[in-house]
This record gives C-alpha cells, sequence and structure tokens, in this order.
C-alpha cells in the first residue's frame, strides 16, 4: 500500500512538472499516441496492396499491434525510465541516496521513475484492439479474454526484467546505455507475428529473450483460443523475471559508494 | 563563409561523437537485427501475394532499400533541435550568439563533425554488410555520384528542417514533444520504414509538394537506379531547390527569433 501510495506522489509531482510547459505536455502525450499510430499505417498500407503475412487478417494483425502497443505502453508507464534513471545515479556517483530510503530500493526507484505519457501508449493499444475485436467479434467476457491479459501481464514482466538486467548491469559495467539500445532493438523482433521468422528467431523470442509472450501469445489466445500447452510460454518468462532479480539482488550487494 | 572557423566546430562535432562513440558502434551492431526482420517480412509478404514485383520493387530491391534507409539515415543524421532546444533552457544561447561564426553555420558544422564520423563508422560499414549479406547491388558510375550529391542535398534539406523546428524553441522552450513527433514524422513521410510507392496514390501526390521524400526516399531510387537520367537530374534540381527555400525560411524566422530572443546575461 505505501508503494502505492509512493507512486502517486511521484505521478502528481511529474504532472506538476510537466505542466511548467503545458503547450509540450500536450504535445508530448500526442506524440507518443502518434508514434504508436505508425506502425498499424503502415501495416494498412501494406494490407491494400498484397495479401500480407500468412495467416493474418488485417484486423488479427492490427489486434496483435495493438496488443504489443499495450504491453510497452505498460512498460514505458511503469520501467521505460528505471534503468535510465539508475545509470545515471550510478555514472553521477549518487546512487547511495536512495539506498537510504525507507523502501525497497528497487520499488522505490520504479515509483520514481514512473512515466504518465505511457498512458497514452496504453489509450492507443487499447484503441486498436476494441475496433479489431468488433471487427472480428471477439468477446471479452470469455475465459479466452482472461488468459489475454494474464499473457499481456506476463509481457509487461519481460520488458520489466530486462529493464532491470540492463540497470543490474551498470553496477558491473558503468556504460551500459548500450545494452538499451540493443534491448529496443531487439524488442523490434516482437513487433511481426513470429510465424514469419525461422526456427532460430523464434527459439531466441520464446526462450532466450521471451518477448514472444507480450503480443504474439496473446494475439493467438484471443483469435483461436486457449490451449493449457500455451502456459509453457510463462516458464521462459518466469525464468527471465527471476534472473533479473537475482542480479539486481547480486549488483547491490556488490556496490560500493565513492562516498559522498 | 570562413571555412577555418566551420572546420573549427565540426571538430568539436568529432570530439563529441567520439564521446559516444561506443553507443555508435554498438548501433552498427544492431543494424542486422532490423534488417533480418525487414527480410523476414518482405519474405513472407512476396511469397504470400504470389508476385515477384510489388508497386515497383522487387524482394531484393526491397532489401536494399532498408539497407539504403539505413546508410542514408546516418549520412542525414541530425538533432540540431535538441541541441537549440537545451542552450536555450541552460542559458547558453548568447554564447552561440556571441561566437565569430553565423549562428546557422555554428550547428551546421557541428554536425558536419558528427555525420563525418558517422560516413566512417557507420555508414562504410553498412554498404560493406549490404554488399556481404543483403545483397545490394553495386550502382552504376552516375547513379552513385548522384546517390552522393543527392545525400548531401538531402542532409542540408532534413538539417534545414529540424534547424527550423529547432527555432520553434525560442517561443515554445520545451519542444521535447515537437521533437518527438519530428523524429517520427520525417522518418515515415521520408520513406524510412516502407517505401514512399507504396504509399496511396493520393497521399503520394501530396507527399511530391513537400520535402520529406528528398532526405531518404529520392537519395535511395536514384541509387537503386530506378529513375531515368533525365529523372536523376531533376531530382537533384528539385532538392536543390528545396534547399534554397529552406534557407530563405530560416533566415527569415531566425530574425524573428533572434529580436523575440532576451537573456539574463552569461
Amino acid at each position: 500500500m505505501k508503494y502505492l501510495k509512493l507512486l502517486w506522489r511521484c505521478v502528481k509531482i511529474w504532472i506538476l512538472k510537466d505542466f511548467a510547459y503545458k503547450g509540450d505536455f500536450f504535445i508530448k502525450v500526442f506524440s507518443v499516441a502518434f508514434t504508436d499510430l505508425i506502425m498499424p499505417l503502415m501495416t494498412f498500407f501494406i494490407y491494400s496492396l498484397t495479401r500480407g503475412i500468412p495467416g493474418w487478417s488485417l484486423e488479427e494483425l492490427l489486434l496483435f499491434q495493438g496488443t504489443l502497443i499495450l504491453v510497452l505502453g505498460l512498460a514505458r508507464v511503469f520501467s521505460y525510465h528505471f534503468s535510465w534513471w539508475t545509470l545515471d545515479a550510478i555514472n553521477w556517483g549518487n546512487f547511495d541516496q536512495y539506498l537510504l530510503k525507507p523502501y525497497s530500493t528497487l520499488l522505490y526507484l520504479l515509483a520514481l521513475t514512473v512515466d504518465h505519457y505511457g498512458l497514452a501508449e496504453v489509450a492507443t493499444g487499447v484503441v486498436f484492439i476494441i475496433y479489431s475485436s468488433i471487427k472480428l467479434g471477439i468477446s471479452f467476457f470469455s475465459f479466452n479474454a482472461l488468459m489475454y491479459v494474464l499473457f499481456i501481464l506476463a509481457g509487461f514482466m519481460v520488458i520489466l526484467a530486462s529493464q532491470i538486467i540492463i540497470a543490474s548491469m551498470g553496477f558491473i559495467a558503468v556504460k551500459t546505455e548500450a545494452l538499451m539500445q540493443l534491448h529496443n532493438k531487439l524488442t523490434d523482433l516482437a513487433r511481426y507475428p513470429l510465424n514469419i521468422y525461422g526456427f532460430g528467431i523464434k527459439f531466441f523470442l520464446i526462450f532466450l529473450f521471451p518477448m514472444a509472450v507480450s503480443s504474439f501469445v496473446p494475439a493467438e489466445v484471443l483469435l483461436r483460443g486457449f490451449a493449457p500447452k500455451m502456459l509453457l510460454y510463462l516458464i521462459p518468462v518466469a525464468i527471465y523475471f527471476s534472473l533479473s532479480l537475482w542480479l539486481w539482488s547480486s549488483a547491490m550487494k556488490k556496490y560500493s559508494s565513492a562516498g559522498g | 563563409m570562413n571555412f577555418r572557423n566551420d572546420w573549427a566546430v565540426a571538430k568539436m562535432g568529432i570530439k563529441v561523437w567520439s564521446a559516444y562513440r561506443f553507443e555508435s558502434i554498438v548501433m552498427l551492431l544492431t543494424v542486422p537485427i532490423t534488417l533480418i526482420m525487414y527480410f523476414f517480412l518482405w519474405k513472407s509478404i512476396y511469397s504470400y501475394t504470389g508476385s515477384d514485383v510489388i508497386r515497383g520493387f522487387t524482394f531484393q530491391q526491397m532489401i536494399s532499400y532498408y539497407v539504403l534507409s539505413m546508410i542514408v539515415g546516418f549520412f542525414t543524421w541530425s538533432e540540431v533541435d535538441r541541441w537549440i532546444e537545451q542552450d536555450l533552457i541552460h542559458g547558453h544561447m548568447i554564447g552561440a550568439m556571441l561566437k565569430p561564426i553565423s549562428f546557422v553555420s555554428f550547428y551546421r558544422s557541428f554536425e558536419i563533425g558528427v555525420n563525418l564520423m558517422n560516413i566512417i563508422w557507420q555508414m562504410i560499414p553498412v554498404f560493406v554488410l549490404g554488399f556481404l549479406f543483403f545483397g545490394l547491388s553495386i550502382a552504376s558510375l552516375f547513379n552513385f555520384s548522384a546517390f552522393i550529391l543527392s545525400i548531401v542535398f538531402a542532409f542540408f534539406i532534413y538539417f534545414g528542417l529540424t534547424f527550423l523546428l529547432g527555432l520553434s524553441a525560442f517561443w515554445l522552450k520545451r519542444i521535447t514533444g515537437l521533437r518527438r513527433v519530428r523524429r517520427v514524422a520525417f522518418g515515415f513521410l521520408g520513406g524510412s520504414l516502407i517505401p514512399l510507392n507504396l504509399f496511396p496514390v493520393w497521399a503520394q501526390s501530396i507527399l511530391h509538394y513537400l520535402p520529406f521524400e528528398h532526405t531518404r526516399f529520392v537519395p535511395i531510387t536514384i541509387y537503386l537506379g530506378t529513375l531515368s537520367k533525365e529523372s536523376v537530374i531533376k531530382a537533384l534540381c528539385l532538392q536543390f531547390g528545396w534547399v534554397i527555400i529552406i534557407y530563405l525560411v530560416i533566415s527569415f524566422v531566425w530574425s524573428r527569433a533572434y529580436r523575440h530572443y532576451s537573456s539574463v546575461g552569461m
């Protein structure tokens, strides 16, 4: 509960800070939503000229992309700035201050770095999901929908885990911003359905960097129905997330301050 | 024009690039990831559609398009709006104005310095990567020369448009949101995500009257050899025309911005 209070306080502070430049605030909200329109727009253009991606109609692919936008939006709200902030604090030597707070350092930093602009991204994703669901006649009052939400949360956990891993690496090797670039590029691979790739990339996106869970699996659940074996997709996610927490706690133990 | 001053500022750009060389090299290493994604995406679309050509592009040309899109992107890179915004917010603008070099030249030379390093560390390696792994073919001498000239114009157009956006910070102060829109809109409308031929015809006819296609699409099509010699020369003249127009607009807006600006000293 105290973390939720902290989170809410942080959101209020960021909004007040951003309101110092109201014009820029609204443009930023627009820009976040606008950025997410590009991928579906590109899809629309491609489908108007070709048969598109095998096994995916235009509406199905929009559902897929809307789901990914929603997951990325959630990740933006709760974890996007976390790794940057942590790396900056390490580089500037002021990380110690976060160790002195009466909160878990990880949760405190996650609350502090909340990014409310991600809500615009979440809203854009929801619009695409609703639009395509109506077109496809999908009901959200079903067991499949419940599993869809579960996999969306799992997808969010994957990105959160990645951010924690990047931040943890900052304690070991100071310059790890490059890992962020690598992460963003690898995330791009999840922007299209898994079936377009060869075995190697599929294996990578399911088992090693389980981003497939953030869009492909939830969309599959909603479109083709849930099958119990799909729960196996959650195993790599659980391992990946546990690895990130283990790395974070190891990094915390190794951290030595320069004083100050 | 004082080239010694320009070169001195360009060297600053080189120094700044050097501070971020690790990131730039990692960016280079991640280039194949994006190309692999487009390779599989278009491979599945071409085979599912059952057509060898989509709006004038064969599969190989499509992949070459993305390789060239990255090459042109590295060359035309500009974040001048960000520098202007930061200089204004942190109160460094007066320093930039007092330098013995014009305001536009200062930022342009700085970015030329950065992009000189991009040529060595990003453009050339991506060319090699494209030739070795993604079937990029060698252009004819005419097309290659025209391509080089075209990307130089593309740089000036992209820089000019970004600079104009940066000048809006003199009135708005914070332009973080606008910069984000700029990055996405310029890229999309310039044809960095998909070739402009794939846009609906009505959108293409509007885009022909805008400068964005000259920042990415035009140089790429010149390299790919999909334009006749006459069309290449016409495209280069149009690019040059856009450079002139944009710099005239810059000098007009800059004089307004300068009058609007007030500082509290150094």
